[in-house]
């Protein structure tokens, strides 16, 4: 049963054709080949599909394609200012040796992202909490809190600038 | 050419394919999207052991949108392959041996007519006994598992794959003799890698009859040499193309191949592209696992607690293939009595089948059993002496000059000792050891610090010829283009090599670009496993790199007009006698007006060694690894939840080359092994894995990662590329026994198998459950019952 | 994956009336954590469309309605974690909820849908049903009330009336005097299944005796309820170790008692034995020289998420 889903895809006014059954991981990656969202487990539990949702982490292997109508998504190649660079935040995880394999990048890009919009001075800890939802097998994660604990810094230290 | 000082290698580096993985951009073989791609299903086995009685596909083809079948008999020898032993298949002929191996492959139009295809199979098996651990396997009444002759065919079980021995002297009068003695059994359990990205290949057809494979593997040429095998193509018809593979471990071996010849036949057949993606749940079941393992210590020392002979004997449960496990035996043969000294060793490590799924390479490759279970025994014996487990460790580890348990000499600089010392300082290890105890009396949560050390040969060792191959071009425009026949899952290889070609040629990062692995641009240089693409992978860079910065070296003396040793570098300039630098675009461009052709190919080898897998010795590895860890514990006595406080480490690496990827390497391989210490298992309950997603096979989040305080003690390493050595796989050796050693210094409960679950903490015995639901039937597709497959009892 | 359709409800009445449209087969969907989960693994049943409940405004928030503390049922884990009135009157509901413990899940899952999946190692509902809290259920005969004790019958099974829906949850927020806490004991510390949770609430007279205390376990009875047995035991007595332990024994007598023996039952009664000594020693403090350093069970220290 197909349902037509208008919503705005990192900024962006997208209007698709979709069975109604579909996940939003689905749409984006086999409808709008966005490929940059992956797939780890299908059930919630790895968070390599996390996007924002109105500005809020989802993983979105769980949310079905038409509850996105009329709502914001942003995915991790939504996050650049200029589409193909990098965000401040992508920049550090590169930096800091946050990246491995790469295959929990973009989810972890995102939770990373979620939680520092969040939260403008997040201990070390409460990174940890806030990626929790996001497993990654190479790194450790050490790393990956060092790049949003480093991006923190740095956009705080931005700011008081301005 | 040794360089003393550099620019680019040991300094803070970007990691080369960073930025694309960052933004989303980069490709993985799942993310291939290409006109008329075909999708796939397989047919798998519902049940661990039987014999194939029919199997027709004619009705699948019928079905609307099925564009081709394919079973055993689509391949040359019905797709047997397997190195060293050749007992496994790209599809299962005549009998299926683990629940989830593949029987036949659907390709269609869409994933609804390629599951209908399926479900039109007709398959009948005839059940046969299922082996469900190692002491099944050898009794004597056993069902075979392998159609292969085994060693042990010869001894009356013919489930023993093969033996693999250390002959070090006769420990057992010397055991017998000596005043502390121990012997027990420790056990581990079957690992899954749970790399994120579960496999993925597609393959593409060509009009000459030829292949494209992008495939999430470790090891293309590998891939390539089985694929043309099966698919009786000359090699030159297959080309593997390494996609960007989202971790692997060891784990994208075996399976990754047959996925490849499984697509490539069918996309021969179809002359479509043909994908095949992987569900987290056909990852787990179909993978294969790290061996569970059971090994019996036995030690001798003298009052003092100096260690005097070990004989140590090792089952590995090699599942249904014995894929690499016989590989992976040699290891830990090579390593079963850890890093010390003794008079006397003998090791024997048994591979057996069993119905269990089946066992392969992963991370440390048989060591990483070893040393959970040697750390584990060397602290029984600190104890019956009343030493202090680091000052215990100190006493017996080898040194240079040193005879290892093997018997061979250690010829090489050794940074142990200097590793135990920095976590014994850094953690704080004397005031604890001696203040937990009398902090725990009574306490519900209680504290407990320990410790575990290691050594790890370097590369393939005895297993076989250790060389690689690279190659690098100087492109019209001043880029550089750089392969190499190891590759890169995630490990940061192509980085290194990055660097160290920037380093030679004194070249900036940025110009140099490393192909992603292509069997038709790149040179055969033997699997990447191992963790020997930084120093074999490494030094074939620099040689090739070293001839062009020859070349150009000979431009700028021609330039400048002067002999070439005045000739001077700093970074990318050229500086003559009259002190003028010459940037390196000039420099290359007049090398071209010379007619030097800027192109080149590297090859290095390890020196030979010899080891003889008969007689049990030899010089098993050319050099080591070596390392110590701590962990600190808090154990919830009411609960038995064991929840790591702090980890440290200290690694011999030899020469750190890109250090953010080097300790992110070690914190990775830090958090496997905390893994595998603390929660991970693949259960197997009558064949069947319980548990196929990360709901229920758990892996460290970072909420379980505790914080890690780590340092490389840079003993250098003549061979390695400015005196590099190894990081992936000792990384993870020590954590577990650590984890085991901690948990017994906080309770005071030994537990001798693994991984420490609050049930084996609290009760000293794990519990299983008997009655899991069909979590592998269901996600094999049997669970609405409309697969055809007849399964009868054997008359 | 069975197909079907969607349909967004724009309020209450209109999603009940979509819930029992006749001869369509619907299903609610709030944050889908759960039912996704069951579509993909083909647990949910068929049916022909889901109605999503989840942007319906009168489902959501948390205020106070007189002397009650209200949540609207598709209010979701990370609003009741940050909720002034939660952290206020029932932090162990907010603690429960953080216990999920992923960010992606927690901005999904809502409280409505913990309680309907009925899921036996549901975190919240052992919380909800210490507090005394009740349902109030839509239906299309109207409103009516349930203890969320008695709407929970069983591992994935509720009593909701035919075509009902949740749509808030009320309770007496716990007076200033009373203690609570949650424990949860998983494999690991985040992106765990409860072995065994548990929620508890106490409150000491002046001279020390117990006045009241509430435990509800979870994941080990056959559905979350107040262990009244244990909380008589404790009534008017004084905070002990020795009374703690006996509760505990106590408890784990009733679990074995009510589920019989399980494979897991060697380990999980003494671990739930020893929750209760520890949920116990937090609710109601011991005595200066019986306390010990009281620590949550495999979950890190709960700060909640600002």
């Amino acid at each position: 049963m197909n349902i037509q889903i208008d919503f705005t895809l990192n900024g962006r006014a997208v209007s698709i054709d979709a069975p109604a059954h579909v996940t939003l991981l689905r749409l984006l990656r086999d409808y709008l080949n966005l490929t940059g969202t992956k797939e780890g487990c299908a059930i919630g539990e790895c968070g390599a599909c996390s996007v924002l949702l109105d500005g809020r982490v989802v993983n979105s292997c769980l949310v079905l394609a038409p509850q996105v109508s009329g709502r914001d998504v942003m995915t991790v190649e939504g996050l650049a200012p200029v589409e193909g660079a990098m965000s401040d935040l992508q920049a550090a995880f590169v930096k800091y040796g946050a990246v491995q394999c790469g295959y929990c990048t973009p989810g972890l890009v995102i939770a990373g992202e979620a939680l520092l919009r969040d939260n403008h001075f997040p201990t070390r800890d409460e990174i940890n909490d806030g990626i929790a939802g996001n497993l990654c097998r190479c790194t450790g994660y050490q790393q990956i809190v060092d790049a949003i604990e480093q991006t923190a810094r740095q956009r705080a230290a931005a700011q008081v600038k301005e | 050419m040794l360089r003393h000082t550099t620019n680019w290698v040991t300094k803070p580096a970007n990691r080369v394919d960073g930025p694309d993985k960052a933004n989303g951009a980069a490709k993985y073989a799942g993310d291939y999207r290409v006109p008329g791609q075909l999708v796939t299903r397989a047919l798998r086995s519902p049940i661990p052991h039987a014999r194939i009685t029919r199997l027709d596909t004619s009705a699948a083809l019928k079905v609307p949108g099925v564009l081709a079948v394919i079973t055993s008999d689509d391949f040359v020898d019905h797709g047997r392959f397997g190195f060293p032993v050749a007992d496994n298949f790209i599809l299962a002929y005549q009998k299926v041996r683990y629940v989830g191996e593949g029987v036949a492959i659907v390709a269609a139009v869409d994933a609804d007519a390629a599951e209908a295809g399926v479900n039109a199979i007709e398959l009948d098996l005839e059940q046969l006994p299922v082996i469900e651990d190692m002491e099944q396997a050898l009794r004597p009444d056993a069902p075979v598992i392998p159609d292969v002759v085994t060693e042990g065919s010869k001894k009356g079980q013919p489930n023993v794959c093969l033996t693999q021995i250390v002959r070090n002297g006769d420990p057992e009068p010397i055991i017998a003799a000596s005043p502390v003695q121990l012997d027990q059994t420790y056990a581990t359990p079957f690992q899954e890698h749970a790399y994120l990205e579960p496999e993925a290949v597609l393959s593409i057809p060509n009009p000459d009859g030829s292949v494209i494979i992008y495939a999430c593997d470790q090891s293309p040429f590998n891939n390539r040499g089985i694929a043309a095998a099966v698919l009786g193509l000359p090699e030159d018809k297959v080309r593997v193309i390494q996609a960007i593979v989202g971790g692997s471990f060891g784990g994208k071996d075996e399976g990754v191949y047959q996925m490849s010849a499984q697509t490539a036949k069918l996309a021969l057949l179809t002359n479509r592209p043909v994908g095949m993606v992987f569900s987290r749940e056909e990852s787990i079941i179909v993978s294969y696992k790290r061996d569970a393992s059971k090994i019996r210590v036995r030690l001798g020392a003298d009052k003092d607690g100096k260690l005097q002979a070990a004989k140590v004997e090792a089952w590995l449960d090699g599942g249904a293939y014995s894929a690499e496990t016989v590989l992976t035996a040699w290891r830990a043969a090579m390593h079963l009595a850890g890093a010390y000294t003794y008079q006397a060793v003998t090791g024997d490590v048994h591979v057996l089948y069993t119905n269990n799924n089946y066992s392969s390479a992963f991370r440390g490759f048989g060591n990483t059993e070893a040393v959970a279970c040697i750390e584990q025994a060397i602290d029984e014996v600190a104890e019956q002496v009343a030493l202090d487990p680091i000052d215990m460790r100190l006493k017996n580890i080898i040194g240079k000059g040193d005879r290892t348990m093997t018997g061979a000499t250690l010829n090489q600089e050794v940074g142990l000792r200097a590793c135990l010392e920095w976590v014994r300082q850094k953690s704080d290890w004397d005031r604890k050891r001696r203040e937990f105890p009398a902090q725990n009396k009574n306490a519900r949560y209680r504290k407990g610090i320990g410790v575990a050390c290691y050594f790890h040969g370097m590369g393939l060792g005895g297993e076989g010829v250790d060389f690689a191959n690279a190659t690098i071009a100087i492109e019209r425009d001043n880029s550089v283009t750089l392969t190499n026949g190891l590759t890169d899952y995630g490990t940061g290889a192509r980085t290194v090599f990055t660097l160290i070609a920037a380093d030679v040629l004194g070249a900036r990062p940025e110009r140099i670009k490393v192909l992603l692995t292509d069997t038709e641009t790149a040179i055969n240089s033997g699997p990447t496993v191992a963790s020997r693409a930084s120093v074999v992978g490494g030094n074939a860079t620099r040689v090739a790199a070293e001839k062009i910065a020859q070349l150009l070296t000979f431009a700028a003396a021609n330039l400048f007009k002067c002999a070439p040793a005045q000739v001077l570098r700093d970074k990318e300039a050229f500086i003559g006698p009259d002190e003028e630098p010459v940037d390196f675009d000039t420099v290359v461009n007049h090398a071209r007006q010379l007619g030097y052709v800027l192109s080149a190919h590297g090859r290095w080898q390890l020196p030979v060694i010899h080891w003889d897998f008969e007689k049990g010795t030899g010089t098993p590895y050319v050099g080591y690894t070596f390392g110590a860890q701590i962990v600190e514990v808090t154990v919830h006595t009411g609960t038995g939840r064991v929840q790591a406080d702090r980890i440290w480490a200290a690694h011999d690496i030899g020469k750190v080359l890109f250090p953010e990827g080097a300790y992110g390497q070690l914190y990775g391989g830090i958090t496997q092994g905390l893994g595998y210490g603390l929660m991970e298992e693949v259960e197997i309950n009558h064949g069947y894995i319980h548990n196929v997603n990360f709901d229920d096979y758990i892996i460290p989040t970072a909420m379980d990662v505790p914080p890690i305080e780590a340092t490389f003690v840079e003993a250098p390493f003549h061979l390695g590329p400015y005196g590099a050595k190894n990081v992936a796989e000792p990384s993870m050796l020590g954590v577990a026994p650590a984890l085991a050693n901690a948990v017994y210094h906080a309770t005071g409960k030994r537990i001798r198998e693994l991984p420490l679950t609050p049930e084996r903490v609290l009760l000293g015995h794990a519990l299983h459950n008997d009655d899991h639901g069909d979590n592998s039937r269901l996600w094999l597709g049997y669970a609405d019952g409309l697969r055809k497959v007849r399964i009868t009892q054997a008359a | 994956m069975n197909s079907f359709g969607y349909v967004r409800a724009g309020s209450i009445d209109e999603a009940v009336a979509l819930l029992n449209t006749p001869g369509v087969n619907s299903r609610a969907l709030a944050g889908g954590t759960d039912l996704m989960v069951a579509v993909r693994a083909g647990e949910a049943g068929s049916f022909d469309r889901v109605v999503d409940i989840s942007t319906i405004p009168d489902l959501r928030g948390i205020a106070m309605v007189g002397s009650r503390a209200r949540i609207g049922a598709a209010t979701t884990f990370s609003e009741i974690m940050r909720a002034g009135l939660i952290q206020q009157h029932a932090r162990f509901l907010a603690d429960a909820a953080h216990s999920v413990r992923t960010m992606q899940i927690t901005n999904m899952a809502t409280l409505g849908g913990n309680v309907a999946n009925a899921a036996a190692a549901a975190d919240t509902p052992p919380v909800l049903v210490c507090l005394d809290a009740e349902a109030i259920i839509a239906t299309p005969a109207g409103q009516q009330r349930m203890p969320v004790a008695s709407l929970l019958r069983g591992h994935l099974k509720n009593t909701l009336p035919a075509g009902g829906l949740i749509v808030a949850f009320e309770f007496d927020p716990l007076s200033v005097d009373t203690r609570n806490t949650f424990l949860k004991l998983g494999r690991r510390n985040a992106l765990t299944i409860s072995r065994i949770n548990m929620a508890a609430t106490g409150r000491l007279q002046a001279d020390g005796h117990i006045a009241e205390a509430r435990l509800v376990a979870g994941a080990c009875f056959s559905r979350p309820r107040r262990a009244r047995e244990v909380e008589a035991l404790l009534q008017g007595r004084l905070p002990s170790a020795a009374l703690f332990a006996e509760a505990g024994q106590l408890l784990m007598r009733l679990m074995v008692q009510e589920v019989g023996q399980r494979w897991s039952t060697e380990y999980k009664a003494l671990a739930l034995a020893a929750m209760v000594e520890e949920a116990l020693e937090t609710v109601l403090p011991l005595p200066a020289n019986e306390t010990e350093t009281v620590r949550s069970i495999g979950v890190k220290s709960v700060e909640s998420m600002r």
